[in-house]
């Protein structure tokens, strides 16, 4: 159990915090990382 | 669709550069994260399908844009709205997303055509990439950085194309309704039916509209 998983569970809310929902969050936040990241460089850059 | 959503994004920032990136690539996944947000009560499965149907859309969109209105008093919150929005029409090329109704899904499913998939949305990437470029990056430095971006989001789609292919992929792209049908078949109850002439002939066999209005009338 993940320190998610854990916090989830004391909330009652890990009903579904599978690994393939855990793999889906991960690959939802990566283009998030990715872009905001540039993002930043980028306009901090003008 | 995966790197498509965060391109969109980026096709949207350069329409409104007030609007903070975060938000706006969290709208244009949004349906996504609210599946999964979802999927704690009630499972991914079961709320896929309302987070992405279209009356579910279209409530997550208006609750998105007025959540960022009231949480970050900038204008933009249409912005939000259409990057929500836009995340079913990009959905349709490479799944099956519902219409009025949950179950009632069509779209394009590239998921299990990885080449043509990748085809669609590396373009849409390299296009909105260049859209952004053009806003923002003036110096090289800056156009180095759109650069290395556009090369994140490509490498990450084929990971997700080619890293997650499925091994034999059936590909069913539709149009229509979630149950495919069979066409009308008629059985004689009496008598043999005669051959066909041609393939394509109509048949007396064949069941027709006027067949049936005639034999209505003969009813009455």
């Amino acid at each position: 159990m993940d320190l998610a998983e854990g916090l989830l569970r004391v909330l009652g809310l890990a009903r579904d915090w599978s690994e393939r929902a855990r793999g889906f969050a991960f690959l939802l936040a990566l283009p998030l990382i990715v872009v905001t990241v540039a993002d930043w460089r980028i306009r901090r850059r003008r | 669709m995966y790197a498509g959503h965060a391109a969109i994004a980026l096709a949207l920032k350069s329409r409104e550069p007030r609007v903070p990136m975060a938000p706006l690539v969290l709208a244009c996944y949004g349906p996504d994260w609210l599946e999964i947000f979802l999927g704690f009560w009630r499972g991914r499965d079961e709320m896929a399908l309302y987070t992405h149907y279209l009356p579910g859309l279209l409530t997550g969109a208006l609750a998105a844009a007025a959540l960022y209105v009231v949480a970050f008093r900038r204008p933009g919150g249409w912005i939000i709205l259409s990057g929500w929005l836009l995340h079913w029409p990009a959905d349709f090329f490479t799944a099956h997303k519902g219409l009025l109704s949950p179950t009632d899904r069509v779209g394009l499913d590239l998921y299990n055509l990885p080449a043509a998939d990748f085809a669609v949305e590396a373009t849409l990437v390299l296009f909105c990439c260049a859209l952004y470029a053009r806003t923002f990056a003036h110096s090289a430095a800056q156009r180095r950085w759109v650069v290395a971006m556009a090369a994140a989001l490509l490498g990450l789609q084929a990971m997700l194309d080619y890293g997650s292919a499925k091994e034999h992929p059936v590909w069913r792209p539709s149009l229509a309704e979630r149950q495919w049908r069979t066409h009308l078949t008629f059985v004689l109850s009496v008598g043999a039916a005669p051959p066909l002439r041609m393939p394509l002939a109509l048949s007396p066999t064949t069941l027709t509209a006027s067949a049936q209005w005639r034999s209505k009338e003969c009813e009455a």
